[in-house]
């Protein structure tokens, strides 16, 4: 390397944070280790923030599959001729460990999965390849007399990632002792700031339908649920700022019928719901007035469920459906 | 000179005396003579101090292509951005300098994505070295620990 000029113009702090801020996550993991000010500017979270908004004002442009082998896949749809690639966590700790059940949730670009392995949650990082095993709730309540929901979301007023464990359990009476119990759902919540997790006041909502993953939305994890009082199908959102729970009413003529749960159901920043050979998609977020229905085929011959895989460019979506 | 100036025409004089005319509306691209031109703090001739006639030369020019390119296509503009700041070090830096100085920000833009693009493959020691030279000081007192990827390339 050739001596460097000693009158090298020196670029104020903001400047070299505008250019990091376009760079590439896997860049800025390794540039960590430039200098001091390199480090703590990257490891800031104030840069993460405006790093991950700049980054992101492009749709989202990668899938992760599960693939039949449980192993997780990459797929570039923006690409021309997409192809899937298998990705690895190195830092998960035993090589035979690299396998996974299910996809829990995601959110900005961080997946929660579980692990086929140890039966435990996984923050996973697809961008760099990075792995966090989370710690198991001490609250959630074993599946076998509950029903488990979860979901990942980001919670900007605390400026961390959350996990959400809602664990239902019905009522009854218990036959050995004779004791009744109500039905409740235990809702306990990790943060990954803290590492660790905290039991919040209990959901009055009925979690023992539709998808177990939620989806995470404006600051919002989703769930299908049965509203407590009278038994109608609503769609449960859980503020991860102020930790409560609200809802709002699927489009009309859903209601009640088993819901088609969304899969992966939001598109484009929209929360859409496939109905067979429809979608209806939520244009203004919480308004129930605002479900639009889109049809996607008029042929008949098409009777198999469709479900909705992402928005493409130009408003397309990309669609599977079930072969019989 | 200034008394037969054309109206909406300034000057603007670099830091080694020399003079461009230049029309006002490429000239307020620079925010930080917009703002001495709203305040009539600025008399025809502006002193541009700390950027010389080449650099102040360059930034002109990519001024004009962008005043003057509004109606044309955003692809078209691209290109001459990517060839506008595909220079050598010493005057990307420079440039740099300049457009954060006088806060015109299309120029900025195009600068930092450019300084982006070429260090995204580069590994640490080169940044160390080229991006970094005149720090290399601050990094070699500093107790920091090289790790590995110092040696590694990534291009």
């Amino acid at each position: 390397m050739k001596a460097t000029r000693s009158d090298f113009p020196i670029l104020p702090q903001e400047l070299i944070a505008d250019i990091l801020c376009r760079l590439p996550v896997k860049s800025l993991s390794r540039f960590k280790s430039v200098s001091h000010s390199w480090y703590s500017l990257i490891s800031n979270p104030h840069f993460a923030q405006t790093h991950f908004t700049q980054t992101t004002n492009k749709k989202p442009d990668r899938l992760i599959l599960i693939s039949d082998s449980h192993t997780l896949f990459s797929v570039d749809y923006a690409a021309d001729s997409p192809v899937a690639t298998e990705i690895h966590f190195p830092s998960v700790e035993d090589e035979s460990y690299d396998v996974w059940a299910e996809i829990l949730g995601s959110c900005n670009g961080l997946v929660l999965a579980l692990n086929e392995s140890d039966v435990a949650m996984y923050l996973l990082n697809p961008s760099t390849r990075e792995s966090k095993k989370i710690p198991e709730s001490p609250f959630a309540l074993n599946s076998v007399n509950a029903c488990n929901r979860c979901g990942l979301g980001y919670d900007s007023m605390s400026d961390g990632f959350k996990i959400v464990m809602l664990s239902y359990y019905d009522g009854g009476v218990d036959e050995e002792s004779g004791a009744t119990t109500e039905t409740n759902t235990i809702v306990s919540v990790y943060s990954l700031k803290s590492d660790s997790w905290r039991k919040i006041q209990g959901s009055s909502y009925l979690h023992c339908a539709g998808d177990p993953s939620g989806v995470y939305l404006n600051g919002c994890i989703h769930w299908q649920a049965l509203r407590g009082s009278d038994y109608i199908s609503v769609i449960v959102a859980f503020d991860l700022g102020n930790e409560v729970f609200w809802e709002f009413l699927p489009p009309p003529l859903v209601t009640n019928a088993v819901l088609p749960w969304f899969y992966p159901p939001v598109l484009g920043g929209f929360l859409c719901l496939p109905a067979y050979t429809d979608v209806w998609v939520m244009k203004e977020y919480g308004k129930k007035e605002s479900w639009t229905k889109f049809s996607f085929c008029k042929r008949e011959d098409i009777s198999t469920r469709i479900n909705l895989v992402c928005l493409l460019e130009d408003g397309e979506f990309l669609l599977s459906r079930d072969e019989e | 000179m200034s008394s037969s100036l054309e109206k909406n025409m300034l000057i603007l004089r670099s830091s080694d005396g020399e003079e461009f005319i230049v029309p006002e509306v490429v000239a307020v691209m620079s925010k930080a003579i917009k703002n001495m031109v709203e305040d009539e703090c600025a008399s025809n001739t502006i002193p541009v101090p700390n950027v010389d006639a080449n650099i102040l030369a360059m930034v002109i020019e990519f001024c004009k292509k962008h005043d003057e390119s509004e109606a044309e296509a955003a692809s078209d503009l691209k290109t001459f951005d990517s060839e506008f700041v595909n220079r050598g070090q010493e005057a990307l830096y420079d440039l740099i300098t300049a457009a954060n100085f006088r806060d015109v920000k299309e120029l900025l833009d195009a600068l930092c994505q450019n300084v982006a693009e070429m260090i995204k493959g580069k590994s640490v020691h080169h940044i160390r070295i080229q991006f970094l030279g005149y720090q290399l000081f601050e990094i070699l007192t500093s107790n920091f620990i090289w790790n590995i990827w110092c040696d590694r390339d990534f291009d």
